[in-house]
């Protein structure tokens, strides 16, 4: 038993696996346990075969364009047809302004929130707007688009002319969206943060805002950030929420900071090129792809700046699921 | 107000500044003026509603709109009497806040984003204020009084929660108002096609059809996801939590299970694309887009499964293992059992956000054709869904002679969109049940 224990717990090697260290004959319990062990193995496993299937499929059908991006450029124009060239620079530019923006929006209103429910809300309250704000993570996106076309649109429209279809509508309707995981996952990093650091606090005389503002925040900062990073993602890789109010302009959208100015994101683009005019395996189709290899390294660069954030700081203290919504 | 209050009035007043008393009155005015023009025009907006509204989409957005303005603008105006009062209680954040009432009047006023004479006047009156309190910054005496930026800190916190909790409850009520329209038995129950709904809306009597082919092929899909996902989920899982100690590999693969969580849906949708439609030839197909739904959600199952075991005591596994059972009976009759709670509101979450995708469905499982018939078939058929159903309504509904009624393909649209809804928030209720229900029964409580 004492050297089965062991060989589970310690890693894994061939010779424990078929039962020659051990000394032991082959023990049909143990070969089980072994067998049991070597499939939850490839389970976890599978994770990391998703993502090689993704980046072989993208780079794959898209290796043309990107090759050819890095050689001549990313060009400013998305020349539709057969010969390019296909710029993708100012709908890079554009994802990153809208989802920056939308993750600032919704950090603006989220991180009070999470502060109100953790140190003002009473019990009662928490108790029913915590979970809610759990559920609405995974709220439809789809919805969400339709929503901000009928609403927020018509209001820009009717404000400020136009059509109504703008960066300022996009960051409203993404920061609406990523609301609830700001305000949840701040919500679990201001709770993580020790009692006795605020209790030492209060004694020293400080005031309930002061402590909120000079220990607990400080305290919950790595969680917060990581709540911020993770919307931002979120915002960067939003598709059917933008598609509807960003504007979709087509050929070469502006690059400009004017949030009244319609434009057009990288996913926004995918999803209405891949929509039949390109044929299989045409020059435009390795362009999709191409951009969504784009996008594919701009959200792993956020995630790779959310895991070096933890790191630093603070990662056995936030328990807190940090699984954006898929 | 009787006049004892008023002499209190009086004498605190009297304890002030002359100086305080006069900026803060100057930004009194300004919140007045703001707060006039922003109420009239709520009042002129609810007005509006009320003659008008009688079940008219038209009149529900305009009304709705100018209702979102007019509190924008008042709330500029409760930000003027903050400052003023901040101005005469000499806190330092009242200088703050009226010279960026000042830039932002000024600013706005002078780029004609909003065309109103009255923004100069707040703009200039908040300007005179800022120019005024400049002395008083250079002066030996500056404590805030902890007091007010106390009450200060809850009223702003208080706020943000509240424009929170009062955003999300209006988004549902919206879908809810506008999706009751055209909401009935037949619209749930029936089957839908474009022509005949094109033909409806333009003119023609009869009942408008109905997407229960799109209900049954969404759940259908988020059943394939989900025989796919849960394996997986689970049994990587349970290797994360129960099979290894935190070493390389452990590391590797929380790397990679992170990198999945973060790549964009529409990212996983083109490799269902390129791989299931292109290269194996099933076309747009049931399985295709089950299965890449299933790399969506994996990691979100295997987070939160993981969590959940982590909770579980260290003192359940080790009396089971004196018990003398092994680590996978452990496993399976101890762990599991025990964390079940979080199990299950994992994967019944994971199912929301699946029944809500349409980006990865739309690339994969629906496709653009707009498919309404539902053909049982896992590799060969288009499945429709009703995600990617709510996407195409606008563009398929407005042809056909019905080109002239935006507002009513609008309502048919968010109609879907309610039957959307409601499905995620029951799946998310009933995920809240179950995890109350099994904790309780588990831990005793």
């Amino acid at each position: 038993m004492s050297i089965s224990r062991k060989s589970i717990i310690s890693g894994f090697t061939f010779s424990n696996y078929i039962g020659l260290k051990s000394g032991l004959a082959l023990n049909i319990k143990l070969l089980k346990e072994r067998l049991i062990k070597t499939i939850l193995f490839l389970c976890a496993a599978s994770s990391i075969g998703v993502i090689f299937f993704i980046v072989f499929f993208v780079v794959q059908e898209g290796y043309p364009q990107i090759v050819g991006w890095f050689a001549r450029g990313f060009g400013m124009v998305w020349n539709p047809g057969p010969y390019g060239p296909y710029g993708v620079t100012p709908f890079i530019f554009a994802t990153l302004y809208v989802g920056l923006g939308g993750a600032l929006v919704a950090a603006a209103i989220g991180v009070p929130c999470a502060v109100y429910l953790t140190e003002f809300a009473n019990t009662r309250l928490r108790n029913v707007v915590k979970p809610a704000l759990e559920m609405l993570t995974g709220f439809p996106s789809v919805v969400m688009g339709v929503v901000g076309f009928t609403v927020v649109c018509f209001t820009l429209q009717r404000y400020f002319g136009g059509t109504g279809f703008c960066v300022l509508a996009a960051w409203i309707v993404l920061g609406v969206m990523s609301l609830p995981t700001i305000a949840s996952v701040s919500e679990d990093a201001l709770r993580a943060v020790p009692q006795d650091l605020k209790e030492a606090s209060l004694a020293l005389g400080a005031t309930k805002w002061q402590t909120t503002l000079r220990v607990l925040l400080p305290e919950a900062a790595p969680g917060i950030v990581t709540s911020f990073l993770l919307a931002l993602g979120n915002a960067t890789g939003e598709t059917m929420a933008v598609i509807w109010v960003v504007g979709n302009v087509f050929p070469a959208p502006p690059i400009t900071l004017n949030p009244l100015a319609p434009t057009n994101v990288l996913t926004a683009l995918i999803a209405n090129r891949a929509q039949g005019d390109s044929t299989y395996g045409s020059p435009e189709w390795n362009a999709i792809f191409a951009a969504a290899f784009v996008l594919f390294v701009l959200t792993a660069a956020m995630n790779l700046a959310v895991r070096a954030v933890l790191a630093r700081r603070g990662k056995d203290r936030l328990s807190v699921s940090l699984t954006r919504r898929p | 107000m009787n006049r004892r209050m008023l002499t209190r009035l009086y004498y605190s007043l009297k304890k002030k500044t002359k100086q305080s008393l006069a900026t803060s009155s100057l930004l009194f005015v300004a919140g007045c003026i703001s707060a006039s023009f922003g109420s009239i025009r709520l009042f002129t907006a609810l007005n509006y509603g009320l003659l008008n509204y009688n079940g008219n989409a038209d009149a529900l957005s305009v009304t709705l709109s100018d209702v979102t303005m007019s509190l924008l603008i008042m709330l500029p105006s409760l930000g003027l009497f903050l400052t003023a009062y901040l101005l005469l209680n000499s806190h330092s954040l009242g200088w703050k806040l009226s010279c960026a009432s000042a830039i932002g009047a000024l600013f706005l006023f002078s780029s004609h984003i909003i065309d109103s004479e009255l923004l100069l006047v707040i703009g200039v009156l908040s300007a005179i204020a800022t120019a005024m309190e400049i002395p008083r910054l250079t002066s030996s005496n500056k404590r805030d009084s902890p007091v007010i930026t106390e009450n200060l800190g809850r009223l702003g916190v208080t706020l943000s929660a509240l424009i929170c909790i009062s955003l999300l409850v209006g988004l549902l009520l919206y879908i809810g108002i506008r999706g009751e329209k055209y909401l009935s038995l037949s619209f749930v129950a029936g089957s839908w096609s474009w022509r005949h709904a094109q033909e409806v809306l333009g003119g023609a009597l009869g009942s408008i059809g109905g997407i229960s082919d799109e209900i049954i092929g969404s759940l259908l899909l988020v059943t394939v996801c989900e025989a796919v996902a849960v394996p997986l989920g689970l049994g990587a899982a349970i290797y994360l939590a129960e099979y290894s100690s935190e070493n390389v590999i452990t590391d590797i693969v929380r790397f990679f299970v992170e990198t999945l969580a973060g790549v964009p849906s529409i990212v996983i949708g083109l490799m269902g694309l390129a791989l299931f439609v292109e290269q194996l030839h099933w076309g747009y197909s049931l399985l295709g887009g089950g299965i890449s739904l299933a790399f969506m959600i994996l990691p979100w199952n295997i987070r939160i499964a993981e969590e959940a075991m982590k909770a579980v005591p260290q003192s359940y596994r080790e009396a089971s293992m004196a018990l003398g059972a092994t680590q996978w009976q452990t496993v399976r009759m101890i762990v599991l059992y025990a964390s079940s709670p979080g199990i299950l509101t994992g994967i019944l979450l994971g199912l929301g956000a699946a029944l809500g995708e349409t980006a990865v469905v739309l690339l994969t499982g629906s496709g653009w054709g707009g498919t309404t018939t539902l053909q049982l078939s896992l590799t060969h058929a288009a499945i429709p869904s009703l995600p990617v159903w709510i996407y195409m309504a606008p563009t398929l509904l407005l042809g056909g002679g019905a080109e002239g009624r935006v507002a009513e393909a609008y309502n048919i649209m968010f109609t879907g969109s309610f039957v959307l809804v409601v499905m995620f928030l029951a799946i998310c209720i009933i995920a809240l049940i179950v995890r109350n229900h099994l904790t309780k029964k588990i831990t005793g409580k």
